[in-house]
Parts: C-alpha cells; structure tokens; sequence
C-alpha cells in the first residue's frame, strides 16, 4: 500500500508547484517512478512540464553510505544525465541545483527495514540539514519511531497512513479518493482476523500450559 | 468487464503462476520464478552497465583520468576468482568498508545516539500527568531493555531479576508487533494482487 502513499504525495506535492527530482536507490525504483506517474495520468494532467516540475534521475548504483554521500556532495557527478539519457546541463530544473543544500526535503520510501533511510538521514538530514519524511509500508512507524520527529519530520504508515493522506487530500483539494481508501474494509477484516488467530493461540497456549506453569 | 490488455493478461497470468505453488511446483509456477528473477537481474545489469558508461567511461574520456582508479579497485574484486591473486581483493574491499565506516560514523553518534535519546528523556510536565507517565514509562523501559543487554552475567539482587523479566518481556512484546507488522505488510501486498486480479484484469469491483 506504499504505492497508495507515494501517489498521494505526489499529488500534494504536485498540487503546491513543489519541484520534484527522484532518484532510485534500487534499478526497479525508477521503473516504478515511471509506473506512478502515468497511474495519475502524467505530467501534463497536473500543469506540469518534464524538466521543469519534475525530473527523474534514474537508478543511482551502489546501494551504500558512500552513494548517498557522493549523491549530496555533488549530484550530477552522480546522475551526469537523467533517466532518459538527458544530459544535466540542459535540463532547466537543475539549472541551480547542485548538492544536497539545494534541497528543501527528502522523502524515503521503502519495501522493508533496509539501510537506505539511515544512509539518507545521516548523509543528508543529518549532514545537510535537509527535511526528512518516511513513506513506508505497515508497521513504519515503529520501526522508525525512533527517528521522529527530528529526523524524519512525518512517517506514513501502510495502508491506514495512506488512507488517511488520501482522506486529507480530498478534504482540502478535493482529489479523489484511490487505492489506499478502498483497501481499509480488506485490511480491518484481516486485521480481526489476525487478532481472532493471536486470541486462539493464546488460549490454546495457555490451555495447553496449565499444569506445567509459564516460563519465557 | 475482462481486460483487453495484453500487458495484464501476462502479470495476470504470473500472479495465478506464483500462486499455483499452493498447489503443488509445476511448469506454469517455474516459468513466472524465472522470468521474475531473471527480469530483475537483467534491469540490475542493464542499470549497471549504463552506470559504469555514465558515471565512469564516459568522465574518463572525458578528461578526468583519476576515474580510473576506481575501474581498476573494480577489476580486483574479480581476482577472488583465482587462488593466486585473491588476495589482491584485500584492497577494494578495505578502501569500500573503511570510506562508508568513516562516513557513518560522521553522523552516527548524533543521529543514532544522541537524538533519539533527546526524545526519549523529555521533559517532566507538572500540567500534563499523561505525558509525565509517558516520559516516565519510555525512560524506564529504554533502561531496562539496555541493562538487560549490557549485564549479560546472572542476576546478584531480586531487584536486578525483575528488571530482566520485565526487559524481556518488552522484548518479546516488541518483536510480536514486528511480526504482526510484517504479516499486515504480507496482507496489505496480498490487497494490491487482488485488486489487480479481480478489478483490473476480470473487471468486478472491490
């Protein structure tokens, strides 16, 4: 339901004239950047022009501390061209965007709990001081509960952050509500489920301990 | 009303593939494993030979010789591969793992130490008992949790034994909600393989 979330940052994002680059940490990432953006029906549907609202960066290689650093030292040492082979200099958005000190905020998303927000709050929120948010899937929150709310200033989680962000959304622009609404009804009735299963296989647990006492 | 599309006829198809592995393996389930993997390590190496070009060939020739230092520290990783030079891989390993230790260790101390330990030890509020027995709460269980990593050896006093129960049972209480937290990441993909199986490919409403 991470996709819910990303679609609807975007949005909102989009919605603000914020300028957006993006860059993928994993090959598939800036497939899926693509992928996106075509789901809320491209650019030009928003007002917005490819290398002046928005640009992607592509795949940046070498998953580690030491890309994001270079990536924040000097981004077009890192991406000399974007995704499509565009050289930097003649995209208009990058005209003045150099490091990680022309950057306002920096949003993570992610499949699990890898290294790659750490490499970029400590590269970049840390080191830059640039803006953090998460946009992660179910149980975000408290596997980077730690590093809010200095460190990443919001964290979506899973389907019920989505679903929210889509519900504030459409509160105050009016943009219709997607995916991550429609899947609440489908995750209540597995999360009764999931706690129906924890209540049985603790009776059952206990049930089956009772004469022998408990031990963790 | 049933997809035309021939792009979710085929991920439609490879869904149905993976998931006839509850069934039993067979051909249909083999075919959607290997044309997943082998797709994603084709994108990884297609990606990675663009990079070499973009980021390294190309700044070579380029004017920027020093470049092609990098190649070389790259090339001797692939000395692993004969017995009488491995040891040349030493090298780029070395310069890999002491670079990203070095730049971590810039901003480890303030982002992994320091600030999360600002926002455990808060302020106590007078006006607020709430967020007093939060504060509270968040300071003894954070000690507690450390105390019970940090003294491995057998517990001296009863008030160290009920230190460690308690720590171990907010261990346990955590790592449940991890793995609650990870079946409801399972559950909310299994939604978005649903939705493309029953709204976009057969057209019926979830």
């Amino acid at each position: 339901m991470k996709k819910a979330a990303i679609i609807s940052v975007l949005k909102h994002l989009l919605l603000n004239d914020v300028k957006i680059v993006v860059a993928a940490a994993y090959p598939e990432g800036s497939g899926i950047a693509v992928g996106i953006l075509d789901e809320i029906g491209g650019l030009a549907e928003w007002g917005k022009t490819y290398g002046v609202d928005y640009v992607n960066l592509g795949y940046i290689g070498g998953l580690s501390e030491t890309t994001f650093a270079a990536l924040g030292a000097d981004i077009k040492r890192q991406a000399p061209t974007d995704m499509f082979g565009t050289p930097y200099e003649q995209i208009p958005m990058l005209e003045n965007i150099k490091d990680a000190n022309d950057f306002d905020s920096v949003f993570v998303t992610t499949s699990g709990a890898g290294q790659t927000p750490l490499y970029l709050v400590r590269q970049w929120v840390i080191t830059y001081g640039v803006h953090g948010y998460m946009v992660g899937g179910p149980g975000a929150s408290l596997t980077w509960a730690p590093y809010y709310p200095d460190q990443f200033e919001g964290i979506i989680d899973g389907p019920l952050g989505s679903a929210t962000y889509e519900g504030l959304l459409f509160r105050e622009y009016n943009v219709p509500l997607g995916e991550g609404t429609r899947s609440i009804g489908f995750t209540c009735v597995t999360v009764v489920m999931l706690i129906a299963f924890v209540v049985i296989g603790n009776i059952r647990y206990f049930w089956k301990n009772r004469s022998k006492g408990s031990e963790i | 009303m049933i997809s035309s599309s021939l792009e979710i006829w085929l991920y439609s198809l490879m869904i149905i593939g993976i998931f006839s592995f509850f069934i039993k393996e067979n051909p249909l389930y083999h075919f959607a494993e290997n044309a997943f993997v082998s797709t994603s390590m084709g994108i990884a190496a297609a990606m990675a030979v663009t990079n070499i070009q973009k980021i390294g060939v190309d700044v070579i020739l380029s004017g920027a010789v020093l470049i092609v230092i990098p190649f070389i520290l790259g090339i001797l990783v692939f000395t692993r591969l004969s017995n009488r030079y491995a040891w040349l891989n030493r090298y780029p390993t070395a310069i890999v793992m002491s670079v990203g230790t070095g730049l971590m260790l810039r901003t480890v101390l303030e982002s992994g130490v320091i600030m999360q330990l600002q926002n455990t030890i808060q302020p106590l509020s007078l006006t607020d008992p709430l967020q007093t027995f939060n504060v509270i709460l968040g300071v003894a269980i954070v000690a507690s949790v450390i105390w019970y990593f940090v003294f491995t050896r057998p517990p001296k006093y009863k008030a160290e034994t009920y230190v460690r129960v308690g720590a171990r049972h907010i261990i346990m209480l955590v790592f449940g909600v991890f793995i609650a937290s990870d079946i409801f990441n399972r559950v909310s993909a299994m939604y978005t393989v649903m939705d493309a199986l029953l709204r976009t490919w057969l057209g019926i409403g979830m």
